[in-house]
């Protein structure tokens, strides 16, 4: 098993700067994931992994191997990763069998490597099927079968699951993650989707402006974004302008607490505070609180998210939770409370 | 080449960074060659007029001839290459878009008229019909001809164009004829294009269909010069003349703006659209239809029968038997589809995976060839023989390498077709589990093009069995093909004793009409790319 590492990677196509300076430094055996928006360089990243395309700049170090960098280049067929593309990508000419196998010595093409990885991926009796007549997340699962019967040092998924049916996507990022699991291999999956980052990775990476903004668990992330656009990009959030005072803000919906060992405790002054909606909550019930109007109700059966707009401060909308299951008919009077401790940054 | 079989949108899903590879040498120099052998013929017709001097040559091309020739050939190509158009489309759209009854029957009858050679048709014509000549005669007999040329491509993009479009042009108020000239044509357009080019060059090239039908146009003008008058000068001034036509020809094509772009977002799988219903119309289109087969295929294939049937006895002995003219022709045909197959790959290969400038100006230049009628390069390599090579001149392989340069197009456009819908995507794949680039090639993108290459083998096959200008000036000595020995005896007005060589050559050349036609309408299927 063996991890994966970039440095300063540099990437443009003509005066496109995708990738300016990136360095990620996947731990051995984990599951990363690249989060970032579509067109931030996600797929590009990877075809420079799996060395279809060279660097400007920067290096890649597989292990304790340098694959791409001033005066070094490994051919893709010599860097033992495996691939699965954004669409699959199946041969669409040969077999499940054969397309898992292809990449096997020709001796164990019909052997037992192919066998047992049918049953990994949960496709014995399919074998002799065709591409076109699978399903798309059966599509899917064989594209990682063939990736992971070479026995690669590094798997990198491009957006797996984007084809998929919500329904569908589930049960198959499940299964790809045990599969990934049970074959203890360092793997790279990149995807726009900041829910199927946060629940499936161990670690995340935040791909933006052409390098990693931010790196770590799924929790530090959500918790302990670097900047407010970090807070906005990984769920919802509320920026509200306020004043810092020690460990207390004065914002537009009072003072609230902030939490402890901020920069801005220090600092002072003006600072843009993160509440999410979870933190506002909306009583339909009077007692105290801000006075606000509903604009807008989202019914999501497991929660419903409110858009409300405070009466006192004008335009300025929020997102914010019930205290109820049911839905809130727009215009109803709410009273808004906040809860728990906020982050801060100096603005 | 504008023949929209290729559909750009696939090569943009899994071809990029296509054009950031270095191009392999191997595939470049292989091309390189392919392109400057391609261009031999002329280079030659160059170096021959060269020696026939300047002064010559003006006093050879401005006479009233000329103008005659010049005038004959523009109203003849014009005429011809609309009426194509017109039916060509409309027999495209009736079969491919509407609910006409035996569709299926009617896709294969269309286009068997392409296996059947132009003057297969004025004999058949002329043999039921013997006061058909001249100018309106030459615009029935190539219009029969030449309409599969644009009824392939044009059915081909109906068939892989997005009904989606049409739809949704109904749903914003649009009459169906509104949507037929704003939505269906333009998406067409490229296709009908290149279409009409094809008929346009073979219009310029025609020999045998004038000479029977007793119109003269600059192709005819110039054999004769070379075979009965043995006026070198002559044939190499004019044909100069008909030479820049051609290369007027492309150059117009390919300038046209707006070459059929098409974008679709989302899934590359052509839903299939629910098909117009003709209504009333329905029997009127049936008729017309079976009037154009009757015309094209029933005349040329019902007097070929005739003389079969009711044959006197020849007064010309043939010089060869019916059985060594099929095995000759059908060998070097062969051999040459082998071989123009062969030239294309890299060519195709270069052009879609690599491209760059330069790798398009060669292939644009190997297009050029297609301005270059059978008897110019035919000319050509007879000077190049007497001149340089003459233990080649009038051998086998000199023909052969005649039909692959004469016919390196056709197998290039069916070539490319393929390469550009193989993704390349799948041959990165295989080179990160292990597989070196040639190996990935050949296990991957070879088995996906070989459609293709097949396609282009039947093409040029079919062209050359059927092809009449070059065969008579090159064929080797002592040898007669299916098309040399139909000609002598037509020309001895001996027309049963030319019938057997007739039914011959349309059977070699049905079989391959028809596998062409089915590529045609499968090459659009979605194989390549993997949707759920
Ligand atoms: N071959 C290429 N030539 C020119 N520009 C390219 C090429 N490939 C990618 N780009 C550009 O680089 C940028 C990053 O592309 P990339 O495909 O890596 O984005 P992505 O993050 O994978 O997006 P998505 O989520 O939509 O797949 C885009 O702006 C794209 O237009
Ligand atoms: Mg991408």
């Amino acid at each position: 098993m063996s991890g994966l590492c970039t440095e300063d990677l540099r990437k443009a196509f003509g005066s496109n700067q995708v990738l300016n300076g990136l360095s990620l430094d996947v731990p051995p055996g984990s599951l990363t994931a690249v989060l970032g928006s579509s067109g931030s360089g996600k797929t590009t990243l990877l075809r420079l992994i799996a060395g279809f395309e060279r660097a400007d700049g920067g290096r890649i170090v597989l292990g304790d191997t340098p694959v791409d960098g001033p005066g070094c280049f490994v051919a893709p067929e010599r860097r033992r990763i495996g691939y699965v593309p954004q669409d699959g990508a199946l041969f669409p000419h040969l077999t499940v069998a054969a397309n898992i196998g292809f990449g096997l010595p020709r001796r164990s093409r019909g052997g037992d490597r192919v066998t047992e990885l049918c049953a990994i991926v949960g496709l014995t009796g399919l074998e002799s099927r065709y591409p076109h007549e699978l399903s798309g997340g059966q599509q899917q699962r064989v594209a990682l079968a063939r990736a992971l019967a070479v026995k690669p040092n590094v798997v990198l998924m491009d957006e797996p699951f984007s084809s998929l049916d919500p329904a569908m996507r589930a049960s198959v990022r499940a299964d790809v993650r045990a599969i990934l699991r049970s074959a203890e291999v360092t793997s790279v999956l990149v995807t726009h989707d900041q829910d199927e980052a946060l629940s499936l990775a161990d670690h995340v990476a935040v791909l933006r402006d052409g390098r990693i903004a931010q790196f770590g668990r799924p929790q530090e992330l959500y918790e302990h974004p670097v900047d407010a656009r970090m807070a906005g990009f990984l769920g919802e959030a509320n920026l509200l302008p306020g004043v810092a005072d020690g460990r207390t803000a004065q914002t537009l919906l009072g003072a609230v607490r902030l939490r402890a060992g901020l920069a801005v405790e220090t600092a002072g002054g003006s600072v843009v505070v993160l509440i999410r909606p979870e933190q506002i909550l909306a009583s339909t019930n009077g007692g105290p609180g801000i006075p606000a109007t509903v604009v807008d109700c989202e019914y999501h059966g497991h929660d419903t998210v409110l858009t409300v707009r405070p009466d006192a401060l004008g335009q300025l909308p929020l997102r914010a939770r019930t205290d109820g299951l049911d839905p809130v008919a727009p215009g109803t009077a709410v009273k808004l409370t906040v809860r728990g401790e906020m982050l801060a940054w100096i603005s | 080449m504008s023949v929209a079989v290729g559909d750009p949108g696939v090569i943009a899903r899994h071809g990029r960074g296509a054009h950031r590879r270095r191009t392999p040498r191997v595939l470049a120099a292989t091309s390189v060659i392919v392109a400057a052998a391609l261009l031999v013929p002329v280079v030659f017709l160059l170096v021959d007029a060269g020696q026939v001097g300047e002064a010559s040559i003006a006093r050879l091309l401005f006479r009233g001839l000329t103008a005659s020739l010049l005038w004959n050939t523009v109203r003849l190509a014009a005429v011809t290459t609309l009426l194509c158009a017109v039916i060509g489309t409309s027999a495209a759209w009736w079969i491919e878009r509407t609910a006409l009854p035996g569709r299926r029957a009617w896709a294969v009858l269309v286009i068997l008229p392409a296996a059947v050679p132009d003057f297969v048709i004025a004999y058949g014509w002329l043999s039921a019909a013997p006061w058909l000549t001249g100018y309106w005669g030459a615009v029935l007999v190539m219009t029969l001809g030449l309409y599969p040329l644009v009824y392939l491509p044009v059915a081909a993009s109906f068939r892989s164009a997005d009904p989606g479009q049409e739809e949704v042009a109904r749903s914003l108020g649009l009459r169906p004829a509104t949507v037929f000239w704003r939505v269906t044509v333009r998406q067409a357009r490229s296709a009908l294009l290149g279409g009409c080019l094809l008929v346009s060059l073979a219009l310029l090239a025609e020999y045998g269909a004038f000479e029977m039908l007793r119109y003269q146009t600059f192709t005819t003008e110039i054999f004769t010069e070379f075979q009965v008058g043995f006026n070198a000068p002559a044939a190499c001034a004019l044909s100069l003349v008909l030479v820049a036509l051609g290369v007027i020809i492309l150059g117009g094509e390919a300038s046209l703006p707006d070459r059929g772009r098409t974008s679709r977002v989302g899934p590359m799988v052509a839903r299939a659209g629910s098909r117009l219903s003709l209504g009333r119309a329905t029997v009127p289109v049936l008729v017309a239809l079976s009037l154009l087969v009757a015309m094209a295929l029933g005349v040329p294939v019902g007097m070929i029968t005739y003389w079969l049937v009711h044959g006197g006895v020849s007064t010309l002995p043939a010089t060869t038997s019916l059985l060594s003219a099929t095995l000759y022709t059908a060998g070097y045909s062969a051999a040459a589809a082998a071989l123009a197959a062969l030239l294309a790959l890299p060519v195709a290969l270069l052009a879609v995976r690599h491209r760059s400038r330069w790798s398009r100006v060669l292939e644009r230049s190997t297009l050029l060839v297609q301005a270059l009628p059978g008897v110019v390069v035919a000319l050509a390599l007879v000077y190049l023989g007497t001149n340089y090579l003459l233990p080649l001149y009038q051998t086998p392989p000199m023909l052969v390498v005649a039909y692959a340069v004469l016919f390196f197009p056709l197998a290039l456009i069916a070539v490319r077709a393929t390469v550009a819908r193989a993704p390349v995507g799948l041959e990165e794949i295989a080179r990160s589990l292990g597989k070196r680039p040639l190996r990935a090639r050949l296990e991957v993108t070879l088995p996906l093009i070989a459609p293709g290459i097949a396609a282009a083998f039947c093409l040029v096959f079919m062209a050359s069995v059927t092809e009449l200008t070059a065969t008579l000036i090159l064929v080797p000595t002592g040898v007669q093909t299916l098309a040399t020995q139909f000609w002598a005896f037509t020309s001895n007005v001996s027309y049963s004793a030319a019938a057997p060589y007739a039914a011959v050559m349309i059977a070699l050349a049905v079989v391959p009409a028809l596998l062409v036609g089915r590529w045609f309408s499968r090459n659009q299927s979605p194989s390549a790319t993997l949707q759920p």
